[in-house]
């Protein structure tokens, strides 16, 4: 264009400021591609070269997971709180403890109890989950202090479910809002800029618009498909957040207790 | 154009059986019919034959150009028209429609004809969403019957039908518009001619009276209604609402005595050139030119609010271009950031954005009618309801042309009435410009002297057979 005469060197500069930022791109999603490669190499324990990757992410799955079934799952399947309740049953074992006179479900314990409707109305159990460990007789001021121990360690093990359930209730809601966030992008956002590249090819064919402007929509359009992308790699790290969640607390898993 | 067999002679009671000619009669409850004139409203955006005279005064009928004339009532002595300003759909060309305002159907409304002297009454319903009023441009009125709301007249409230009655005192060529929220009005094509006939009907008298008004629309490519806050950058420069090739070709006989009457309701000045002809402005906004002021052109400029009437004796046959002559006039909508194009080589380009963009085309590296070539050959898709920017095929090739163009056909032998499109002209043997098949000297120019003129040179160095 500038060698015709057609444009001058402010509208030359600008373009090649697009082909530069574009090439500044390039490098930088080369560099991440090997420092992520190198990465799962290392925590694999196998060489870059014997590593196969997938070329594409899989796609959002059709439905999401619900947070009750999820709940209910990883206060079975934890292993912290399978921990915690053989500590109480040896702990019991230990301080002599053996007739046990009822269960409580240790959500119980604490103040579980939401008001729905008026001030007036009966207040309701906030609690559909579960998390039983046995009482005892206590009988005898003796065992006084056997109970007191025990009871720590129930309120203890209370703590750590209230701490278990708002990790999971984090942990769910992120992978959630990854969903919608990446649905959204996959459902709106890119066919909303393939619509304004095609209306704006359609202009283009009518020499209504100059090519420039063709190609600006067609890079939106590259944009938020990369965008895309990035959200559905966070939907899946938010997914594998979740399924960490089942089995232990996200500090433990990272070493950080 | 229409012309059916029952039309040559239109009496308002024939109108019964002018549907197919695109004009119908609109029901009214026995009431109303007893008070106000009919409804006459046309369907089509086609030139209707003249309306010639049953009763009153003699005179020499127009025609108004993709328009019609209002048929009238005659009620004790007074000529009754009802107007309706109503939301219409005007088709600017084929493959184009226009969410409009107008009046009895289409845009511009139908031209109102009488007779110097006439007493008349206009009866204006208002079926648009907000208030109007009609000023009858030029003429001589009462002040009450000038039509500016608020100033001589309250506006007319939508649903309500206001009487303007009065005598057309000077004989000339007039135009109707609203002057309520009149930019919004004028822009959405609210507007129409009047003719005030000479009382003797061989004062002046024409073999073929044309009249029509410039108007031009902002119609986002794409969309159907204009943009009423366009000032002077629109898009669809019209002759009566419609653009080439929509509009129709003023059919003449030869050595016909032709009047065209224009007149300008856009906002910029348009200079009317006619071909082959030399014409003189014979009228103007305030009467007849004087003889003796006359002199002959083949330009002549119509400014905002004017109203010119050319004369000229059509001896020449053909088919002569009759245009505006400010070029981007005859184009219809484009895009005012395209750059320019011209000696940019594109192809390797078009390789490399081929994987985004699957139907690029590069464009403009020889100039602009490559694209309405283009648009013909691959039948390139353009914006729902959007015209080729230049369009139109003549028995030659592409006209790549739009807007404010159409032709003046002059031919021999026309029956009185005839104004259907004859066809392209067929030339005499040996007198269309022809190519030269013999030997070209070769083009010498002096060597460049620095890189810009190299440049130059070689842009414009014919280069149709070599290094595309």
């Amino acid at each position: 264009m500038k060698r015709a005469g057609n444009w001058n060197s402010l509208e030359l500069a600008r373009e090649q400021g697009f082909f530069a930022d574009a090439v500044l791109g390039v490098l930088e999603a080369k560099n991440q591609q090997i420092r992520a490669h190198e990465a799962l190499s290392r925590l694999l324990g196998v060489s870059v070269e014997k590593i196969k990757l997938q070329k594409l992410l899989p796609d959002l799955p059709k439905t999401t997971v619900e947070l009750m079934k999820f709940e209910q799952g990883a206060f079975e399947q934890r292993l912290d709180l399978q921990a915690m309740r053989l500590e109480t049953q040896n702990l019991a074992k230990r301080l002599g403890l053996t007739k046990v006179t009822r269960f409580i479900n240790v959500f119980e314990i604490g103040p579980a109890r939401v008001l729905e409707g008026r001030r007036g109305d009966e207040y309701k159990k906030g609690v559909d989950l579960s998390f039983e460990l046995p009482l005892f007789d206590w009988g005898s001021a003796k065992v006084a202090r056997a109970e007191a121990s025990y009871m720590q360690a129930v309120n203890r093990t209370a703590q750590m479910l209230i701490d278990t359930q708002s990790e999971i209730r984090v942990a769910h809601n992120h992978y959630l809002a990854s969903y919608e966030i990446a649905k959204q992008y996959r459902d709106e956002i890119v066919p909303l800029r393939k619509k304004v590249l095609d209306e704006n090819q359609l202009r283009y064919n009518g020499m209504l618009v100059s090519p420039f402007e063709l190609f600006s929509s067609a890079r939106a359009q590259v944009d938020s498909v990369n965008t895309y992308i990035k959200k559905l790699h966070a939907f899946w790290l938010a997914e594998a957040g979740l399924q960490m969640s089942m089995i232990a607390s996200v500090n433990l898993i990272e070493g950080n207790e | 154009m229409d012309t059916p067999k029952s039309t040559k002679n239109i009496t308002r009671r024939d109108f019964f059986k002018l549907a197919g000619a695109g004009i119908a009669l609109t029901a009214v409850n026995k009431v109303a019919l007893a008070a106000l004139p009919e409804i006459v409203t046309a369907e089509k955006a086609n030139t209707q034959a003249p309306l010639h005279p049953d009763n009153g005064r003699p005179y020499n009928p127009v025609v108004t150009l993709n328009g019609w004339s209002l048929p009238w009532r005659m009620r004790n002595g007074v000529k009754e028209f009802h107007l309706v300003a109503e939301p219409v759909i005007r088709e600017m060309a084929p493959g184009m429609k226009a969410h409009l305002w107008g009046y009895n159907g289409q845009s511009p409304g139908p031209t109102i004809e009488v007779v110097e002297g006439d007493r008349v009454r206009i009866f204006v319903t208002n079926r648009l969403p907000e208030k109007t009023s009609v000023h009858w441009h030029g003429q001589r009125v009462p002040n009450g019957m000038d039509g500016v709301s608020g100033l001589t007249q309250p506006a007319i409230p939508p649903g309500k039908t206001y009487v303007y009655e009065f005598e057309a005192k000077r004989a000339g060529t007039f135009m109707y518009h609203p002057h309520a929220d009149e930019m919004t009005q004028m822009a959405m094509g609210l507007m129409g001619s009047w003719v005030t006939h000479p009382k003797n009907p061989k004062f002046m008298q024409v073999d073929r009276d044309f009249i029509f008004l410039l108007n031009a629309y902002d119609i986002e490519p794409g969309s159907y209604t204009p943009k009423t806050n366009t000032m002077l950058d629109f898009n669809l420069w019209t002759f009566n609402s419609r653009v080439f090739p929509g509009i129709d070709p003023l059919v003449v006989n030869k050595n016909d005595k032709v009047r065209i009457r224009v007149g300008n309701l856009t906002m910029t000045n348009h200079p009317i050139h006619l071909h082959g002809h030399e014409f003189q402005v014979t009228g103007t906004d305030g009467g007849w030119v004087p003889p003796s002021a006359r002199w002959p052109e083949v330009t002549t400029d119509i400014a905002v609010g004017q109203m010119r009437a050319i004369e000229f004796v059509a001896d020449e046959l053909g088919d002569w271009a009759f245009h505006c002559h400010k070029s981007h006039h005859t184009m219809n909508a484009m895009g005012h950031d395209v750059p320019n194009m011209i000696g940019v080589k594109q192809h390797d380009l078009v390789k490399k954005v081929g994987d985004l963009l699957p139907d690029y085309m590069a464009m403009g590296e020889t100039g602009m009618a490559e694209m309405s070539e283009m648009a013909s050959m691959m039948e390139m898709p353009l914006p729902e309801n959007t015209l080729p920017m230049m369009t139109g095929t003549g028995q030659y090739g592409a006209i790549d042309m739009g807007g404010m163009l159409t032709t003046l056909k002059v031919r021999e032998g026309l029956a009185k009435n005839d104004y259907q499109d004859p066809g392209p002209y067929q030339h005499p043997k040996g007198t269309v410009a022809y190519e030269y098949v013999g030997e070209v000297p070769a083009v010498t120019r002096p060597p460049a002297t620095d890189e810009q003129s190299a440049v130059e040179v070689q842009v414009r160095k014919p280069s149709g057979h070599s290094g595309h």
